[in-house]
């Protein structure tokens, strides 16, 4: 191999990294530009047939203590029965900034349901446990379920 | 994927040390198909912990191992200016990769905090062992432009240099000289190998019996802030702490030269009871030692060494020291850290040397411990604020002892104590007084008893999810 | 030649444990731990690449690693061995006592729940109005507590609450366990809850404030099991003692019907000894929380009472029985009804508010719960 062609190979190598590099800043930034309808709509395709139902903006203000006015659309479901802690809620932000903060009250309000069912119901309890809270750029996922993975794949394919 | 998991123990050290001996020791008897299975392996245990980055890991071996062969084939048709570029080029190219995933946080979050700027910097996380491997391949690229170690032609023997899985995540940093030969010959028998396995459980063992329950212990300490903390508090979570960075740091090193053994490497020692050093000089020769001979050879003694007058001598002195401190991690702690120890060594050089001498050994072991451990509050703080509020109470600037102190104290003094035994080489004069069969037969109850005791450790910790949790 | 024979067997371990782990790998559900085990994770690009497929596989391999349940149960007693006093945020204290960890006050917390219990006093202010918070195990029996834990100063948490109130007579039953003469028998050694001695205390100071006259009715307790080892004891996982269970039953001829009304049930009785099978033996007292129930009694009263109450209040609400028509029991954190209109339909004539320090520290349900 002459000289001139190792250059190239190197060069091309760089190109390639910078390509990548660019590649991955999007999965790591994350977030979003659907609106929480177009992004709802494979989630709640998982959730048909479970115990879970359509709640307002209002139930998830009341339950998580949200600041509505920062949110671009909200999506939540959750169980009839007071004895069910499951629940599927995205929140999709105006700014991605507010993204920790939004995370924190769900942690929160994890904490309090996990504190209420911890000796009455191990059940429900390991389901909180087990409860994942992500955010993406500007959308913020939040299940307790016992399919709680099948629901975020479902999520992180609809952004 | 880290050694002190079940994913590794139970599932990929078994299936690769299968792999590797029947396939490659018994059947082929191969010495590149015994590399590709360690290859594989390797790409799967970092892609394993980094599945995005592993592309950035792979693209360097290429890029590094095409700098390799270009360097020679310019270096026999006599085109020194080649060389030379192609020299520089990989030097940009492997400092540019660490710096940008490393430090380009810390960069733009000093420059802003000067000019009273706002830029948002790009937001990568670290890749884990970057930092690591990033000094390997140097290691390889500048020798090999010294002309002390011939290019490796083999493209995979190459890339099992820079991805073998056992120093890949935490070193020891190996150099490419110390290791070329194993790279095409390695004879593998049962007595490197139980030495190897040996070794590596006692690393578990420092890394899951005593690094993470002394680590919990100071987490406590640390989080509690300095409002409720007394002095003796303060110094049970640095004595705590430094015994944690101790069996952390040192058990993975026993374990990659381990699992190394296992599959017939010979790696270097890098630590070598680095707590009965008998100054901060003699502590460098203990702690990390191929971090601290990396840099010596590749920045130290480029820049000129010891063979010049004072004032640059102390000058390149500081230098390897900030760039020491830096490469622990992009904030200013670890830089003043290193600046820290760069001041010491230059007053024990130039200042303190006939002094030192005078002292009594044991004073000696005192002094040297309380400036490492000074340097661990450095290291261990969030903020220079915050080092220098903990520094502040360590040294009197609060209530003498508290029942904080106390119940801390009463739930863990059995592991600190024993923690800080350990972590000397007392228990080898205590086993002196046995005779060999007996240290032999204690030897093979210990160490599978050890064994059982870190899955123990290992498992129960999953339950214990408090200790990570941030209050 | 000895390294290798003891090589040889740490390596003979390790495949050991790797290929015993391989049975019992769909076991669901830890009774150990009380929860549920990580279940094989599904291989997907999507998950591998952000790392979740890993994550999941270490959580499966670790939950079903062999001999888990023997290994956790080492592990805790080494610790304590070794002098650690507590365990899962649950204090290891003498006599073979469990200590829940106390709640810290937040002023901001507690202001908001406080606002909202006044509103609720105002807005009924015909009916008379009581507050009683009831003490934890780590303020009784502190002297059993483990030597210098951090902990909490309960009777100024309770002071400060009770300062905040308005228009309510707070009922002071820190005093009387205080003075009470085998603090023992007050707290559930394996459980957070009090028990039955506890709770006829307590009543005692209630009925005092409610001017309930107590002279005509005889009480009488009995044993319902002595096996009883509850939350605190599944938490830490340390079982080392049993609890016995007392109910107090009122030696009347009031008759009462109990109904849940969310689940639209109806018993005629406040005690479910189904629930004595169960692990959770202290829900034998009403089966549970729930989030509404009402007791409709032929009580010789035309007074209603309204009680708002965490678990604590469970055992104590059965000997209000006698003293009223009616008595409607909510449980905040379960309530989702809505709170004014519930008050407006009812009317009651005495409201009562029966919490543990702990508790009421953390919870704020109350607040959303006006609607």
């Amino acid at each position: 191999m002459t000289d001139k062609k190792y250059i190239w190979i190197e060069i091309g190598l760089v190109v390639i990294l910078i390509v990548y590099i660019i590649f991955i800043n999007g999965f790591y930034s994350g977030g979003t530009d659907k609106s929480i309808a177009e992004v709802s709509k494979p989630v709640t395709a998982t959730l048909k047939g479970s115990t879970l139902s359509k709640k307002t903006n209002g139930d998830a203000v009341k339950a998580f203590g949200f600041e509505l006015d920062k949110t671009d659309g909200i999506m939540y479901y959750a169980a009839d029965n007071v004895m069910d802690v499951s629940e599927v809620l995205i929140v999709k932000l105006k700014d991605k900034t507010d993204a920790p903060d939004f995370e924190e009250k769900i942690r929160e309000r994890v904490t309090n349901q996990e504190n209420l069912y911890k000796g009455y119901a191990p059940k429900q309890y390991s389901l909180l446990q087990n409860s994942i809270v992500a955010s993406s750029g500007n959308t913020v996922f939040y299940c307790t379920s016992k399919t709680a993975n099948a629901i975020y794949e479902a999520y992180k394919n609809a952004l | 994927m880290v050694f002190s998991s079940t994913t590794f123990l139970i599932a990929f050290l078994p299936v690769t040390l299968i792999a590797y001996y029947v396939i490659g020791v018994k059947l082929t008897k191969n010495i590149t198909v015994k590399n590709i299975i360690l290859l594989l392996a390797s790409l799967v245990f970092y892609a394993w912990g980094e599945p995005l980055y592993i592309v950035l890991m792979v693209i360097s071996i290429l890029f590094n191992y095409t700098v390799g062969r270009a360097m020679a084939s310019s270096r026999e048709t006599g085109n020194s200016k080649r060389v030379k570029a192609q020299f520089i080029f990989a030097i940009v190219f492997n400092l540019g990769m660490l710096g940008f995933f490393k430090y380009i946080g810390f960069l733009f979050g000093t420059v802003n905090s000067v000019f009273g700027t706002d830029i948002q910097s790009l937001a990568f996380p670290l890749p884990v062992g970057i930092s690591f491997y990033t000094f390997q391949i140097l290691s390889y690229i500048i020798d090999l432009y010294r002309g002390n170690i011939e290019v490796q032609k083999n493209p995979i023997s190459f890339a099992l240099y820079i991805s073998l899985f056992p120093q890949l995540i935490a070193g020891p940093i190996v150099k490419y000289k110390d290791i070329a030969k194993q790279l095409s010959f390695r004879k593998e028998n049962a007595d490197d190998f139980s030495r190897g396995i040996t070794r590596f459980t006692v690393g578990l063992a420092k890394k899951l019996i005593f690094a993470n329950t002394l680590g919990a212990v100071y987490t406590i300490i640390q989080n509690g802030g300095t409002k409720d903390l007394s002095v003796v508090g303060a110094w049970i979570g640095i004595i705590c702490y430094t015994l944690q960075i101790y069996f952390d740091f040192s058990g993975y090193s026993d374990m990659a030269i381990g699992l190394g053994g296992m599959f017939g490497f010979r790696f270097n020692e890098n630590f070598r009871y680095p707590y009965i050093a008998a100054s901060v000089t003699d502590f460098w020769r203990r702690w990390h030692i191929s971090l601290s001979t990396w840099f010596k050879e590749y920045v130290y003694i480029p820049l000129g060494g010891n063979r010049r007058k004072t004032p640059r001598v102390i000058l390149n002195l500081m230098i390897v020291w900030m760039l020491t401190g830096l490469w622990h991690g992009a904030a200013w702690n670890f830089v003043l850290w290193g600046v820290f120890y760069g001041v010491l060594l230059i007053l024990e050089k130039y200042v303190l040397a006939g002094a030192l001498e005078k002292i009594p050994t044991p004073v000696r072991y005192i002094l040297t411990m309380l400036c490492v451990m000074v340097g661990w509050v450095l290291f261990s703080s969030p903020s220079l604020a915050a080092a220098g509020e903990y520094l502040g109470v360590m040294f009197g600037g609060a209530e003498f002892i508290n029942s904080q102190a106390i119940y801390i104290f009463s739930a863990n003094f059995i592991v600190i104590i024993l923690g800080a035994f350990c972590a000397t080489p007392l228990y080898r004069k205590a086993l002196r007084s046995f005779s060999i069969q007996t240290i032999g037969k204690l030897k093979m109850a210990a160490y599978p008893l050890l064994f059982i005791l870190c899955m123990i450790f290992m498992i129960s910790e999953t339950y214990n999810p408090f200790l990570y949790f941030r209050f | 030649m000895y390294t290798r024979r003891a090589g040889i067997l740490v390596a003979a371990l390790l495949f050991a444990v790797s290929i015993l782990s391989m049975f019992g790998r769909d076991k669901l559900y830890s009774e150990n731990e009380n929860r549920y085990l990580e279940a094989q994770p599904k291989l997907s690009a999507a998950a591998v690449f952000d790392g979740k497929y890993m994550e999941n596989t270490e959580a499966y391999l670790s939950d079903h690693f062999f001999a888990r349940d023997a290994m956790v149960n080492i592990r805790t007693q080494l610790d304590i061995f070794f002098g650690k006093k507590e365990v899962n945020n649950i204090y290891i204290g003498k006599n073979h006592f469990l200590f829940e960890k106390p709640s810290e006050y937040s002023a901001d917390k507690v202001g908001k729940t406080l606002d909202t219990i006044n509103k609720i006093t105002k807005s009924q202010s015909a009916a008379s109005s009581y507050f009683a918070l009831a003490p934890n195990a780590c303020e009784i029996l502190s002297d059993l507590m483990p030597s210098n834990a951090p902990t909490q100063n309960q009777p100024e948490q309770i002071k400060k609450v009770y300062g905040k109130l308005g228009n309510m007579k707070c009922v002071d039953i820190l005093s009387a366990l205080q003075k009470a003469e085998n603090k023992e028998r007050l707290y559930y050694r394996t459980d957070h809850h009090w028990t039955y001695e506890a709770a006829n205390i307590a009543f005692k100071q209630i009925a005092a404030q409610m001017n309930l006259n107590t002279k005509s009715v005889e009480y009488k307790s009995y044993c319902v099991t002595n096996s009883f080892k509850g939350t605190l004891a599944s938490s830490a996982s340390l079982f080392s003692a049993e609890d016995s269970i007392y109910i107090t039953v009122p030696k009347t001829d009031v008759k009462y019907v109990v109904t849940y009304v969310d689940e639209n049930k109806k018993t005629a009785s406040v005690f479910d000894s189904s629930n004595l099978k169960k692990k959770d033996k202290y829900e034998v007292f009403f089966g549970g929380n729930f989030s509404q129930i009402e007791i409709e009694t032929s009580a010789k009263s035309d007074k209603t009472l309204l009680l708002f109450k965490d678990s604590y209040a469970n055992c104590l609400a059965p000997m209000l029985i006698p003293y009223f028509k009616k008595i409607i029991i909510i449980d905040p954190r379960y309530y989702t009804g809505n709170l004014t209109q519930t008050i407006q339909k009812e009317n009651p004539t005495d409201m009562l508010w029966l919490y543990n320090v702990n508790t009421f520290l953390n919870d704020t349900s109350i607040v959303n719960s006006l609607g």
